[in-house]
């Protein structure tokens, strides 16, 4: 099945990127008008079409955000109700448009590396990893061996911040701080480890830098609190409650809108990067039901999976081939909520073009399809499922147009 | 058991103000002066340290640096400070860094610091991120509603000025600075203790 | 002459001269009311002390509503100002009445009029329609008691009435037809529908007065005699399931003139069963519980008349276009009238300072003391009523504050004086001295309640912990609340706070707008003020949400409708197969029988 996975403007043209996630196999195909897909428009940043005001209706609209309290970032909902009800609701991408991506071009790539870590904070493992499979000449295996353990190692923090925040909303206020802790205990390894909380710098063309590889066996630790701390979270029926049922995004829904990444495979489409990213040999976990715990089981089952695939590679800095492919190139690596999609073009060993694609571009469509129709209360449930953030969905594009 | 696990963890809250452990900074400051930024945080040969963004490509000796930030002109609010966080285009980071702050780790509920969801009942103005187009009115408005006497503090590289070539300053006054790319929370506490007031050594 | 008399003459007079000028009727109509006002008060002569209490009442209301009809009709039919002026004339002629036959006469001059008013706006009728079809069948029931009681003592005059076998069918029937014109539940459909199409200054009246007129029918007839325990049992329970569902609907409704008539329905539930709770206890020999229960039922209908009065008088203000919330304007009140909107409003959800919140207090305080009653059946029955009521006063908060921040708050900044602020003020006024000096208004239910059980209604003034004697209400051996003293109390440390504010803090105000998350935001829609219960007690309302739109229809509505439905349909078929051919043809036969018979009987005699 092809997924349209990602919309760019070129030469007065739209560049649309195609994904087959069972082969691996991806598309880059120039076309005139927008691809008559739901998701196109939200791909280039306009999502007013999602939302129609049925006529005679007793619903208002109301914008939630872009600074409010329990977003908690530079976002907007809009949503139409009469009440307690959301009868419709659409993301506002645009508060986030900093033009950050033309800091990256013309630049040698260790710098535009850098500008690319600060585009998505917490997802800049994935980020860096699927800019570098798109620019490498020569990957080497024991490179994106450790490679691997930095993305795993962003995914336990994030999966972390996503289950203490459902924990946060369905008010369990223990088991929210001891997940919260577990997110900061990762981001310490991280300090130890590569010498920045969040790893940046530690990805570069043909190497990765680790300081202190000791500091992995932490890992351990962590993983035999996390097995505890799952034990006991999920024997809360009254959390467990507020999140079955809730949110709920059918199949049909994930393949009518090219939902990507948990959205996808907590409702059983199983598209996942790491199922045909050749330094992985990983299957990918889902589950059917579609709601927000089908979405927590998942991430809970990846995280042990992530904490298998560290202990599995032997940590150390290595260093080897730096040279960068020129031509238009493609990436794509699994992040903690999706997978993310960096088209480069680069020329004399520098970056000329840069198309990039955050999985909560797609997602958060996904999230407002599941969301319709639930009450208020529902909605922090719905929204911190996905794992989302609107830093990553208004990136696009810099370069020529 | 949720108790017996508790006790079992112990008491994990760091020992800032006091003493600073070495999990809580990571080494990514230049401890000496760097001769050249790719990033221009270098003004005329001079080391402009807020807009540093640790990215560790400068030649300079590097490690842990609690010391980065400015405060120009602190409030008397020894005992309780309000704080209102405005994202105003973060790449996520500075949030995540802003949130570990109520974490067990950190706690800042124990120094008397609050987060306040609206400014209407803030002290302290948190900004971070590069002002993005759309969020300007909404950073002014914020500092307009919020009562006398008010403080400005602007969190982290992009809201210096680094990368988008923004800076805080050209929207509201700034009353202090925090260095870092996220800053660590420690560092942010440090500045939210000397905005109000505090002595930190 | 009787002075009284002279005054009811005068509001016939009135609802004359209104086919000449609107104007000159109402205007006749508040002096005549003020005159009233002014003798119940001073004067009252040789008045029977229950009628005075009710014509107090009355008298109020009609000067307030008089006085706003002189700026609110100005586009009306004749028919609305001579209707009004004649409504008040039959009930004149109820409360004056000393028999049956004047009752009655009272009583249809007064649903007729009232019927006429409503169609003065109600172009189809449908409403009008309903409201005679119930004032019918109440005045059906009520002449069936009456003619019992008549028979059994053999005078249609009151006071030859006493006690006899019949007396509590008799009683049964006529206050049954009472409470159907206090729109008991199942019999209250009509109520909303009246009063949302009927013109406010007559709606004022439905509501506050006639409405009082059920329950002084149904007082007159307990000061007479008490009826057996089931007639309490049933009052009871009617009562409370009225209450409790005028309240919801009342929550639920988005129409700025039904919401005040449902909280009519609840409010005359309440009435309702605290009157059942006065006859179980005087059944029973408790005869404190007795004298405090119907304390709280007169007292009650004091604050429920004044202050719905009042709320009408708004509502009409309020009303724009269809009716509904969301088409409330700016500019319909003035700074008198907003005031206004609020204290009918917080009375009638039972906030202090005003006399709806002794009145609930005291509602709930005479159910709740059930204890006192031997019995344990009704101990349950009253406390569960009890309940009922406490629930029905949280509710009706739902319903007043939406009648408040979608109505009044958003209807004000009008310029000028019109007159109706007269009306206004004066409302305003009486619900503020009530509800700081209840005690005024105990003195004068004193007669009437020591010809129920001999006590007096003084009585339940007391003094403790420092309150001054006369300024305590006392439940006695149970509870006891001052609402002067809590008015006084709240006012001074209001006072203090500001003054500390101003004088110490004081000159450096700064206002700004309000923070949404940023931008600005429209307002949360009328309809989600009532969106959480519609939502969750859907099973109540019969909630039904599509297409984006949330609405509901009254269930009990609904049956009506589809019975008289199916009732014309029945009676439309049984026309045709009794008569098959033309309808005029049929007509010419009956004349012709009619002619014959008339013929053979001039023949025979």
């Amino acid at each position: 099945m092809k997924v349209l996975s990602a919309v760019f403007r070129r030469d007065g043209r739209y560049l649309t990127v195609w994904v087959e996630y069972e082969t691996g196999k991806a598309e880059v195909i120039p076309t005139d008008s927008l691809p008559d897909r739901k998701i196109a428009p939200a791909l280039i940043g306009e999502t007013a079409s999602y939302v129609r005001i049925p006529a005679g209706t007793n619903a208002v609209p109301l914008t939630y955000g872009p600074a409010a309290g329990g977003l908690g970032q530079a976002g907007a909902f809009e949503l139409l109700t009469y009440g307690e009800r959301i009868v419709a609701i659409r993301p506002v991408y645009g508060y986030k448009r900093r033009g950050i991506e033309e800091e990256m071009l013309n630049r040698p790539v260790g710098e535009s590396l850098v500008v690319l870590e600060r585009a998505a904070g917490n997802f800049a493992m994935a980020y860096t990893y699927a800019f570098l499979r798109a620019l490498e000449e020569n990957p080497d295996e024991k490179v994106w061996g450790v490679r691997k353990v930095l993305l795993e190692l962003e995914r336990l923090y994030n999966h972390f911040n996503v289950i203490h925040k459902l924990a946060g909303a369905a008010s369990q206020k223990v088991a929210t701080m001891h997940f919260h802790a577990l997110e900061e205990d990762v981001l310490r390894v991280f300090s130890r480890l590569v010498g920045h909380r969040y790893g940046f710098g530690a990805n570069g063309p043909g190497e990765v830098r680790i300081l202190d590889r000791n500091v992995i066996e932490r890992v351990n630790d962590i993983k035999r609190e996390f097995l505890g701390l799952q034990e006991e979270l999920l024997e809360s029926k009254i959390f467990i409650d507020r999140l079955h049922n809730t949110c709920r995004l059918t199949r049909e829904d994930v393949i009518e809108l090219d939902a990507v990444g948990i959205a996808a495979r907590g409702s059983g489409v199983p598209r996942d990067v790491r199922a045909f990213d050749r330094f992985y040999s990983y299957e990918p976990i889902t589950c059917r039901e579609g709601d927000a715990l089908a979405r927590m089981m998942v991430r809970m089952e990846e995280i042990e999976k992530s904490f298998e695939i560290i202990e599995s590679v032997d940590v150390r800095s290595v260093k080897s081939d730096p040279s960068v492919k020129d031509g238009l190139n493609l990436g794509l690596s699994e992040a903690a909520h999706g997978d993310v999609l960096t088209l480069v073009e680069a020329e004399g060993g520098k970056v000329r073009w840069i198309g990039l694609r955050g999985a909560s571009r797609i997602n958060y469509i996904a999230f407002a399809r599941g969301i319709t129709g639930n009450i208020f209360t529902d909605f922090p449930f719905g929204l911190e499922s996905f794992g989302l953030n609107f830093a990553d969905a208004d990136l696009w594009q810099g370069g020529e147009d | 058991m949720w108790i017996l696990r508790g006790l079992r963890k112990g008491v994990m809250t760091s020992g800032y103000p006091g003493k600073v452990s070495d999990d809580e900074l990571a080494p990514d400051f230049p401890l000496k002066e760097p001769e050249e930024c790719p990033f221009g945080a270098l003004e005329n040969g001079k080391f402009d340290i807020k807009r540093c963004l640790n990215c560790r490509l400068c030649n300079a000796p590097l490690g842990r640096k609690l010391d980065v930030d400015e405060i120009l002109n602190p409030m008397n609010f020894k005992n309780s400070l309000h704080v209102f966080f405005l994202d105003v285009g973060t790449c996520h980071a500075c949030n995540r860094e802003v949130a570990q702050l109520s974490s067990p780790y950190y706690d800042v509920h124990r120094l008397g610091i609050f987060f306040t969801p609206t400014p209407k009942h803030a002290d302290v103005l948190l900004v971070a991120g590069c002002p993005t187009d759309d969020m300007i009115p909404v950073l002014r408005e914020a500092y307009e509603l919020m009562p006398e006497p008010k403080r400005v503090l602007a969190l982290g590289a992009c809201a210096n000025g680094s990368l988008c070539g923004r800076d805080t300053g050209e929207f509201v006054p700034v009353d202090g600075y925090v260095a870092g790319c996220p800053p660590a929370p420690v560092q942010i506490i440090r500045a939210l203790l000397k905005i109000s007031g505090r002595d930190v050594e | 002459m009787n002075p009284y008399y002279l005054i009811t003459i005068g509001f016939v007079l009135s609802s004359l001269i209104a086919v000449g000028s609107r104007r000159a009727s109402y205007w006749l109509s508040a002096v005549l009311s003020a005159t009233l006002l002014g003798l119940l008060v001073f004067q009252p002569g040789s008045l029977d002390e229950t009628a005075r209490y009710f014509m107090l009442i009355s008298s109020i209301v009609w000067l307030a509503a008089s006085l706003f009809s002189v700026s609110y009709d100005d586009h009306y039919p004749r028919l609305l100002a001579g209707a009004f002026s004649m409504t008040m004339a039959g009930m004149m002629v109820i409360l004056l009445a000393k028999g049956a036959v004047g009752f009655l006469i009272g009583w249809e001059v007064m649903t007729v009029a009232s019927y006429l008013g409503i169609t003065a706006k109600d172009r189809e009728g449908k409403g009008a329609y309903k409201f005679l079809a119930f004032g019918e069948l109440s005045a059906l029931l009520i002449l069936a008691g009456f003619g019992l009681l008549s028979m059994g003592s053999g005078s249609t005059s009151f006071s030859a009435w006493k006690p006899s076998q019949v007396w509590d069918v008799a009683f049964f029937l006529a206050a049954l037809g009472f409470a159907v014109k206090m729109a008991v539940f199942p019999f209250h459909v009509w109520l909303p529908d009246a009063h949302g199409n009927a013109p406010a200054n007559l709606s004022a009246q439905l509501s506050a007065v006639l409405t009082l007129m059920g329950l002084y029918g149904i007082v007159k007839l307990l000061l007479i005699g008490r009826p057996a325990d089931w007639i309490g049992a049933f009052f009871l329970l009617f009562g409370g399931i009225t209450a409790v569902l005028g309240a919801a609907y009342a929550a639920g409704t988005e129409h700025v003139k039904r919401l005040p008539g449902y909280s009519t329905v609840e409010n005359d539930g309440i009435l309702l069963a605290l009157f059942g709770g006065t006859v179980v206890a005087l059944n029973h020999g408790v005869m404190d519980l007795a004298s405090f229960t119907f304390l709280s039922l007169l007292f009650f209908a004091f604050a429920h008349s004044v202050a719905k009065g009042l709320l009408f008088l708004i509502a009409g203000r309020l009303e724009n276009g269809t009716g509904r919330f969301p088409e409330v304007v700016r500019g319909r009140l003035t700074t008198v009238g907003v005031v206004a909107g609020y204290a009918s409003a917080l009375s009638l959800a039972g906030i202090p300072p005003f006399p709806g919140f002794l009145g609930e207090w005291l509602g709930i305080e005479s159910l709740l003391q059930s204890f006192k009653i031997p019995d344990p059946g009704f101990k349950v029955l009253m406390m569960l009523v009890g309940s009922l009521a406490a629930l029905t006063a949280g509710i009706a908060g739902v319903a007043m504050s939406k009648m408040v921040t979608h109505g009044a708050q958003r209807a004000g900044e009008k310029k000028g004086h019109p007159v109706e602020d007269a009306g206004y003020a004066f409302l305003t006024l009486v619900l503020f001295t009530v509800g700081i000096f209840p005690g005024l208004i105990f003195r004068l239910i004193n007669v009437p309640m020591t010809a129920l059980t001999g006590e007096k209604a003084t009585s339940f003034l007391g003094g403790a912990l420092g309150i001054r004697n006369g300024f305590l209400v006392v439940a006695k051996g149970f509870g006891g609340i001052s609402p002067t003293y809590l008015a006084t109390l709240v006012f001074l440390f209001a006072l203090a706070g500001y003054i500390t504010v101003r004088v110490f803090r004081g000159r450096n105000i700064r206002r700004v707008r309000a923070w949404s998350g940023g931008l600005s935001n429209p307002e949360y829609p009328p309809i989600a003020h009532s969106a959480i219960l519609l939502i969750t007690e859907s099973w109540l309302y019969g909630t039904k949400e599509e297409n984006g739109k949330l609405h509901w229809r009254e269930k009990v509505n609904q049956a009506y409708n589809w019975m008289s439905r199916g009732y014309l349909s029945f009676s439309e078929w049984f026309r045709h197969s009794l008569m098959k051919g033309s309808d005029s043809v049929y007509v010419a036969y009956i004349l012709l029988a009619v002619m014959v018979g008339l013929l053979y009987l001039l023949h025979a005699l």
